[in-house]
């Protein structure tokens, strides 16, 4: 199974302990420890970012999100899942057991 | 049985911010102390140095590591310095003991690894005051920063820091002082109009030349930090203010890049100290040298930053 298929949306993921965030002017920014790399999250990227300090689903993730941003359900799936997928490649978070 | 080292029989001190250095060494860029402390922060000595760590994590061919505190460092034709426990260093040099590569290799190369192991941050770039705060000038080696600096100082400005650039971030942010000359290309003097010091002329290759300056003495608050780009410009150069991820990355390729220095400063402290030091410092990028130092407005640029 590919990292990109891991995602979905019965999927728990949270924050994994293989990144360090800090708030820069107003941004979060993220760093990898293995790798040393850096990754800048701005807007509703940050939101998500914050929600998952705690293990949760990303169906209860994207539901969260659409409600308090009155956006389509739709659209957020495909735009939640494809920046887990980011931080999933990057290691920067982890799927819950 | 092993050396004992004893810091009243070092002939030299010097103040580096909150920190002394007691040395056998001469380090003419430091500042020398008042008053030798019985502990030091960093004791230097020659003697005998191993040609490998007893016990290494990290094996390159100039250098190795031993948890976060120890290094030895081998320079051919020069010498191998040893860092043991973060504050013993011992140099064996290949060369004469008062050679001038055997203090600059420990400037550019050992201080600032001793430094990250103490939780400073090192940036390759240099440091102007300027109203009684530092100017920190990044830039890789013809970006102009040098001789930008040297104009600088020509107009009275004292210089702080000339690669390594240390900073401590605690409790504010300030340049510590570990330059009292440039290092300038002989096509820098002629720019700058200055006599070519044959007596002080370092490296033949590409010869340049130690050019001492007035020089500050303590620790100065940083005001701002200016990234330099390189390539020739006609027109004046163009300045904007760099914020979030485009300072950051812009800082992070300042940073030394080397192993040595990436084994002795802790990942997520070095992150956490750059955020900070962003945080607290307002950053620019400018597009090309100048020509003339009358056209960077420095005190514009600063002013400019903090109406933000």
């Amino acid at each position: 199974m590919t990292e990109n298929a891991t995602i979905a949306l019965s999927t728990t993921v949270r924050q994994s302990n293989n990144q360090i965030a800090a708030e820069l002017d107003g941004d979060v920014v993220l760093m990898s420890v293995d790798e040393g790399k850096f990754y800048n999250l701005i807007d509703i990227a940050s939101e998500v970012w914050a929600r998952l300090e705690h293990p949760m689903t990303v169906e209860a993730l994207c539901d969260a999100l659409a409600r308090e941003f009155d956006a389509s359900i739709d659209t957020v799936r495909v735009d939640v899942i494809a920046l887990l997928d980011d931080l999933y490649r990057g290691k920067l978070i982890e799927i819950a057991a | 049985m092993e050396e004992p080292f004893f810091s009243n029989t070092l002939a030299f001190s010097y103040n580096l911010g909150r920190f002394q250095i007691c040395s056998e060494l001469a380090l003419p860029d430091l500042v020398p102390a008042a008053d030798a402390q019985i502990c030091a922060d960093l004791e230097i000595r020659f003697g005998p140095v191993p040609e490998n760590l007893p016990a290494p994590d990290l094996v390159m061919p100039a250098c190795q590591t031993q948890g976060h505190d120890s290094f030895l460092l081998k320079v051919p034709g020069v010498g191998r310095y040893l860092l043991t426990s973060g504050s013993r260093l011992t140099i064996d040099p290949v060369l004469p003991r008062q050679a001038p590569e055997v203090a600059r290799f420990f400037m550019s190369s050992v201080l600032p690894a001793w430094a990250q192991a103490m939780g400073l941050m090192c940036l390759q770039a240099v440091s102007m005051e300027m109203n009684g705060r530092a100017v920190v000038l990044c830039g890789g080696p013809v970006s102009g920063k040098s001789t930008l600096a040297a104009r600088l100082a020509g107009q009275g400005h004292r210089i702080i820091a000339n690669d390594p650039c240390l900073i401590d971030t605690s409790p504010h942010p300030a340049v510590l002082p570990t330059a009292r000359a440039l290092i300038l290309t002989q096509e820098s003097l002629g720019l700058l109009g200055h006599r070519v010091p044959e007596e002080d002329r370092i490296g033949f290759a590409h010869p340049s030349f130690r050019v001492p300056f007035p020089s500050c003495t303590g620790p100065t608050p940083l005001a701002m930090i200016v990234f330099l780009g390189s390539g020739p410009s006609s027109s004046l150069p163009a300045s904007r203010r760099l914020k979030g991820k485009d300072a950051l990355r812009k800082l992070e390729l300042s940073q030394p890049q080397r192993a040595l220095a990436f084994k002795m400063h802790s990942p997520k402290d070095k992150f956490l100290k750059t955020i900070r030091l962003l945080n607290a410092t307002p950053c620019f990028e400018m597009d090309s040298p100048p020509d003339t130092v009358q056209e960077i407005d420095f005190t514009r640029l600063l002013r400019s930053a903090e109406n933000e």
